[in-house]
């Protein structure tokens, strides 16, 4: 039985109806599902069609949290959010920092259930154990800062609400709208804040006094007075602590890592010194913050103090932004993509897939496939930031090509047609982050496999493939040829299932990066009290895995979708990766081996019996499939 | 005859003992002072790490750490004054003075030997602990290039790694620093 780590209640709240009850979910559940993305996905098998039409009232929002949320573990501040998204048409998950999961926590709740949509726009504002869902017509139209200052003001108390808003484009519902929290962290990917405005839904403010419960306190201090200090040794987290995650554009374009011109040009020396953790420091960066109770702190706060951009002092982008917004589009000033992340946070738009299907649209553009006809004629050309500030005010208004858009880099080059797919750099409709297969094979694999589509961040597979971390004791090595393809397969599988248990427990993956497994075990063990061995915590993280992978094959995933785009597969002529591409084949072949999945992409029977998802098998083999 | 760091008759020493031990040795072995200057000539020398270098400014202290049975007793400060590009000299000085190097990189012989010889690249050394790193972290990530040039430099050396010496000659290596660290102090 769990003696610390969960509330044991998780908030229902029904949109159409308004009615607010409480559920829980049985130890054994809890135990074989940890919480966080893992319960979600099961919480959804149960009571999810997954015929489900993303945006329509009967879609789930579950935000949940792990067991290890308001403890004071180090990487321990973020919480998770699913549900199917309107961007993929499949599973869709997203992860955030910053202080809202351990407050949910400590209002005494695990979780958010949210179904139905209101007929008005509404917020939920849960204090503690009351719960109301209030008018949120003077916040409706208002972007996503905007209205959390407005709540903040509004709800007042002695102790700060944390707010989790949607801007603009969730309410327009762009398909790849974000969640805000505070003003500093997003949901961002698979349009999740689009699936908040289809119910109407503007914000989810939260206040909570309690604590959270440990079960075995001296055990448990000590297992994070250790991860401390194995933190505060590392490298890698003293990297992100002096230069945030803008410190992997310099080191990234040495080793591969970091596309550029929409993924066809193979080093941006230029861009990367332009963009990087050094001049980011040096130009901008005015002081850093911390998710809660962590110690590597590596979000960044910035002024660009003159200028066309010059602004007010306010959260920083994040390395992917700098990519997407930076090298992916040729643009190399730092203060335009502070500016654009601003315009991105407070719209709510996810930074990746906005400039992701930005510079596929330049792409386009550049090749003749669109013109200035197709675009309202704005020019989209290379590093032409003055066009892009204006497709993404359309893409977040819906208006004109923003609406073309704002539907994702697959259904527009879909609607676009010729050879537009050629230039759409996606998996199963999420567009690639940041991270070059070809520089680093087993991520193209992670990035086909990925249970949301191409992903970099819910397996340790960035970490491990680079070099940056190892973890020998679940038949990780240490260190691995990124330009290879051979026994990446394994690599892969065991990153992912280590990533989806972190991913239930909800544990920064740049913690995670600084531990080794049995640090995870203890964590667990110490805050909840069930005794896990490193073999259980394993093989929850295969669970979860194969539970997701299942519940998008009922989706309509099968092996065809398993694959990566034309861009990827195409060798460049310069820099690290020249040359290189990855064998997606042979990787495919011998992960679908050790995955068990039989030749159209399902989990074998036998599988997901062993691993104790005989529901879902049920459901996946009753048409004799 | 030990001599003194910091007087001119400790540089004029060293300098002679490099000339002859480099005689001596055509192939040195790593770490040795003739090694040192062989390494520091061949980085002095390379075209690519000149350019990419050519912003940067302070000494690199390499610790090489003590491993007794290859004959290596005690940790070994190897000490490179890099300057705009150039490598002014490699010197094995008394740790105390190489200690106050503006960047420190403290590593295995093993870890050493596997970025000389390409098996790892010193940034992943770096990041996965096996070499601990002292020093402005903004400056050695803006280079980089460099950073990653000056490491592969080492592979260029042609040169004898203790672990790969037989017994007789890991005691004569052993005596042969032992003596050199009562000359010089280090």
């Amino acid at each position: 039985m769990a003696k610390g780590g969960y509330t044991g209640k998780i908030l229902e709240v029904n949109l159409t109806s308004g009615e607010i009850s409480k559920t829980s979910v049985g130890d054994e559940t809890l135990r074989k599902f940890i919480g966080g993305s893992g319960l979600a996905a099961k919480l959804f098998l149960d009571r999810v069609s997954p015929q489900v039409e993303p945006l329509s009232p009967q879609n789930t929002l579950f935000i949940m949290t792990g067991p290890l949320q308001g403890t004071n573990l180090p990487g321990a501040g973020r919480f998770n959010v699913s549900a199917k998204s309107p961007l993929t048409n499949i599973w869709g998950e997203g992860n955030c920092g910053g202080t809202f999961g351990p407050e949910l926590k400590f209002a005494g709740w695990d979780g958010i259930i949210i179904e139905g949509a209101s007929d008005r726009p509404v917020y939920l504002f849960i204090d503690d154990d009351k719960v109301e869902i209030r008018d949120a017509a003077d916040f409706w139209g208002k972007d996503s800062y905007e209205t959390i200052d407005m709540l903040t003001d509004k709800i007042g108390g002695r102790r700060k609400v944390k707010v989790l808003a949607i801007g603009q484009a969730g309410e327009n519902l762009v398909k790849y709208a974000a969640m805000i929290h505070d003003k500093a962290h997003a949901i961002g990917r698979c349009g999740l804040g689009a699936v908040m405005g289809s119910k109407r839904l503007k914000a989810i403010v939260v206040r909570g006094m309690g604590k959270a419960s440990i079960a075995m306190p001296e055990d448990y201090n000590k297992a994070r007075r250790t991860a401390l200090e194995m933190i505060e040794g590392d490298a890698v987290a003293q990297a992100f602590h002096s230069m945030g995650t803008a410190v992997g554009l310099p080191v990234g374009m040495m080793t591969g890592d970091v596309p550029s011109r929409n993924w066809s040009l193979g080093e941006n020396l230029e861009g990367s010194e332009a963009l990087g953790g050094p001049a980011y420091s040096e130009k901008y960066l005015t002081k850093t913050h911390a998710c809660y109770a962590c110690p590597i702190a590596c979000k960044r706060v910035v002024q660009v103090k003159e200028g066309p951009y010059k602004g007010e002092e306010q959260a920083g982008p994040e390395y992917e932004t700098c990519c997407t917004f930076g090298t992916l589009i040729m643009n190399n000033d730092l203060a335009a993509v502070i500016k654009i992340n601003e315009m991105c946070n407070r719209y709510g738009i996810d930074t990746i897939s906005c400039g992701a299907t930005i510079a596929f649209a330049i792409d386009c553009f550049e090749n003749g496939v669109i013109t200035e006809d197709d675009t309202e004629g704005i020019k989209l050309t290379w590093g032409n930031m003055e066009s892009v500030f204006k497709v993404v005010d359309k893409i977040a208004r819906r208006e004109g090509f923003g609406d073309v858009l704002a539907e994702g880099s697959r259904a527009a080059a879909k609607k676009i047609g010729r050879n537009a797919a050629d230039f759409a750099v996606e998996v199963k409709g999420l567009e690639a982050p940041m991270h070059d297969p070809r520089g680093f094979h087993g991520m193209g694999l992670a990035y086909a496999m990925s249970n949301r589509g191409a992903c970099h961040i819910q397996h340790m597979g960035f970490f491990v493939e680079q070099g940056m971390s190892a973890y020998p004791e679940i038949g990780l090595k240490e260190d691995y040829e990124g330009q290879t393809s051979d026994g990446k397969a394994e690599m892969t599988m065991i990153c992912e299932n280590l990533g989806m248990v972190w991913s239930s427990a909800v544990l920064c993956i740049f913690a995670m990066s600084c531990l080794k497994v049995n640090n995870l075990v203890e964590f667990l063990t110490t805050t909840t009290g069930f005794d896990y061995t490193l073999g259980e915590m394993m093989k929850c993280g295969e669970r979860v895995w194969l539970l997701k992978r299942g519940l998008n094959n009922l989706m309509g995933v099968t092996a065809v979708d398993d694959r990566l785009p034309k861009k990827i597969l195409t060798p460049v002529n310069e820099g690290a990766t020249a040359g290189s591409v990855p064998d997606i084949e042979l990787m495919l072949k011998e992960y679908y081996e050790l995955r068990k999945l039989k030749a159209n992409g399902y989990p074998s029977r036998e599988k997901l019996e062993d691993v104790g998802l005989s529901d879902l098998a049920r459901r996946l083999y009753t048409s004799g499939k | 005859m030990p001599v003194k760091y910091g007087t001119k008759e400790w540089d004029e020493e060293y300098q002679k003992v490099v000339e002859e031990r480099r005689k001596a040795h055509p192939k040195p072995i790593v770490p040795t002072p003739e090694w040192g200057q062989i390494f520091g000539e061949t980085v002095d020398g390379d075209a690519e790490y000149r350019e990419a270098a050519k912003t940067w400014e302070g000494a690199v202290t390499l610790v090489l750490q003590a491993k007794p049975e290859v004959g290596l007793d005690e940790d070994v400060s190897v000490v490179l004054d890099l300057w705009h590009g150039a490598c002014r000299s490699v010197k094995i000085l008394p740790k105390e003075e190489a200690a106050k190097a503006p960047y420190v990189l403290t590593g295995s012989l093993d870890t050493w030997k596997a970025v000389a010889t390409g098996k790892t690249d010193a940034i992943k050394a770096t990041m996965l602990g096996k070499i601990k790193m002292k020093g402005n972290m903004a400056n050695v990530v803006r280079h980089v290039k460099a950073s990653k040039r000056l490491a592969g430099c080492t592979g260029l050396v042609e040169a004898v790694w203790p672990d790969e010496l037989n017994k007789d000659e890991i005691e004569k290596f052993r005596a042969d620093i032992k003596q050199l660290r009562e000359q010089f102090g280090f």
